[in-house]
């Protein structure tokens, strides 16, 4: 049986001036796969998802999701994609179901108001539903994020960083609930964070990325072993980060 | 073209106006002030002078707030998203560039109607001026008007789009550099001769003009309408033609997703 691909770049490149951004990368993303997206601030990460959501244009290379090129298909596709991080808010003024009901029409969500109950019960923030976004703390206002990221049903997540700056209970429970989801629904997801512990619960495969070019690829266990050189049989991605942010630095 | 997506942006500025009470200080209180201000140096002038002038100058003050709300109220719809930090979420979903402006315009259509209601009402109740008086052309002069300042708010958000938030302030100060080229309380004429030609390239001169021909000899011109109108097509093609172009720039050059 051939591969059900959701994701695939080729030789994706982006120069700011004179700063590369993205070297020459190419990956892939099958149906069901959570991809761990790692590097140090600066690498390319935000870039990349950037270029995959059709805000930045690429100066080379090819995206294509679900089959179709992005660039012909770019609000077609994003129908069935959906995006999220701590970086940005729901409009600041608006009460948390208004948010979700805008969103909700956005992407022609039927039956949006049992949705929206519905994402606010997985994620346990019924009981905020009628307050404004800006009396939500930060944890709060992420798991908002992650209600709007669910909210169509996306075949494709992309989750830039979703949980930075939260207490370790709150990214726990974060990340408990979008394995279940994923779990249930079989969404692709690729995943940023800074935080190994988040990628060694949700991804199956990693791919380490450092001023713009893939550096590093494969499971966290393989990827492990690969790097530090050891027999290791428990992942330990915060190590093999450590390893390749400073042997790349080095050589630069 | 969305429907659904369309409506999206109108509900979302529906509920932001609900929640802020400077929103309906910007719709309803400050055209309301400003208005009572007018109208009493209208007051004052008429005694000195004739009521032709007074009508002059209380018909510009309320045409003249259609091309300001709307030309800024795009704009600050707009820088809205950008300060909440829902910019990129929003781009991030399947809306196109047209949906997502398309939402902002008719959001400004919507209060710029109940602005011009209240506005009619004062100045009607408490100054005698009935701007129903300028007759069916009010219509055609509040067309012209709506697509210049439509045009204007496009243009403001490439500005923003293409150099950030930080000149966000430029989409509510911008419409009164127009002001004094644009023969709102005074004849074209009043101009010294190169600024006349300035003035005639602006739509909206035509129907300042226009207005005062109305007011003064009961004719609509016809001739001012459509001069104002094939200007404003231009402008209208010139502005979207403007915006695609700094889109497709920012895309390129990785601001679209600095603007925040």
């Amino acid at each position: 049986m051939g591969k059900n691909l959701v994701l695939e770049v080729k030789n994706l490149r982006k120069k700011f001036g004179d700063f590369l951004a993205i070297d020459d990368i190419s990956f892939s993303l099958e149906e069901g796969e959570i991809l761990g997206f790692l590097g140090p601030n600066g690498a390319g990460k935000s870039t990349t998802i950037y270029c995959l959501l059709g805000l930045i244009d690429g100066d080379f290379g090819e995206i294509n999701i679900f089959g179709k090129d992005l660039k012909k298909h770019r609000s077609e596709i994003l129908k069935q994609v959906n995006y999220a991080a701590a970086e940005f808010s729901l409009p600041w003024n608006l009460k948390l179901w208004e948010c979700l009901y805008v969103y909700g029409k956005i992407y022609e969500v039927k039956n949006i108001n049992k949705k929206i109950d519905e994402l606010l019960e997985i994620f346990e923030i019924s009981h905020l539903k009628n307050k404004h976004i800006r009396d939500l703390s930060f944890g709060q206002r992420a798991r908002g994020n992650l209600c709007k990221a669910f909210l169509n049903n996306p075949k494709l997540l992309l989750l830039d960083e979703p949980m930075s700056s939260m207490d370790p209970d709150v990214v726990d429970k974060g990340i408990s609930l979008i394995k279940q989801i994923q779990k249930e629904e079989k969404i692709t997801i690729l995943y940023t964070s800074h935080n190994m512990w988040e990628i060694e619960e949700v991804a199956s495969n990693v791919i380490f990325i450092n001023h713009g070019k893939i550096i590093a690829q494969g499971s966290p266990l393989a990827l492990t072993k690969q790097v530090l050189e050891n027999k290791a049989d428990e992942p330990n991605l915060r190590d093999v980060f450590i390893h390749l942010s400073r042997i790349k630095n080095e050589s630069t | 073209m969305n429907l659904h997506r369309v409506f999206a942006i109108v509900i979302r500025h529906y509920f932001t106006a609900i929640h802020q009470l400077e929103r309906f200080f910007d719709v309803l209180i400050s055209p309301v002030l400003m208005i009572v201000l007018w109208g009493f140096l209208s007051k004052y002038i008429q005694g000195l002078n004739t009521s032709t002038l007074a009508s002059f100058l209380l018909g510009g003050i309320i045409l003249w707030a259609i091309f300001e709300k709307v030309g800024t109220d795009i704009g600050v719809n707009f820088m809205f998203d950008i300060w909440d930090r829902n910019f990129i979420n929003v781009m991030a979903t399947p809306i196109t560039f047209l949906e997502y402006l398309t939402g902002l315009v008719i959001v400004s259509f919507i209060k710029i109607l109940l602005t011009l209601l209240s506005m009619f009402l004062i100045a009607s109740i408490f100054y005698n001026f009935q701007i129903t008086s300028l007759g069916f052309g009010l219509i055609l002069f509040a067309l012209n008007l709506f697509i210049f300042a439509s045009s204007f708010g496009i243009f403001n958000i490439s500005l923003v789009l293409r150099f950030g938030h930080s000149i966000g302030p430029l989409t509510w100060i911008l419409p009164f550099f127009v002001q004094p080229f644009a023969a709102v309380f005074y004849p074209v004429s009043i101009l010294p001769s190169f600024l006349q030609k300035v003035a005639y390239l602006i739509p909206i001169s035509h129907v300042f003009e226009g207005m005062r021909q109305v007011l003064k000899t009961g004719q609509f011109s016809i001739e001012q309408f459509w001069t104002a109108f094939i200007l404003n097509l231009i402008y209208l093609a010139l502005s979207i033609s403007f915006f695609a172009f700094i889109l497709k720039k920012v895309l390129k050059s990785g601001k679209l997703v600095k603007v925040i």
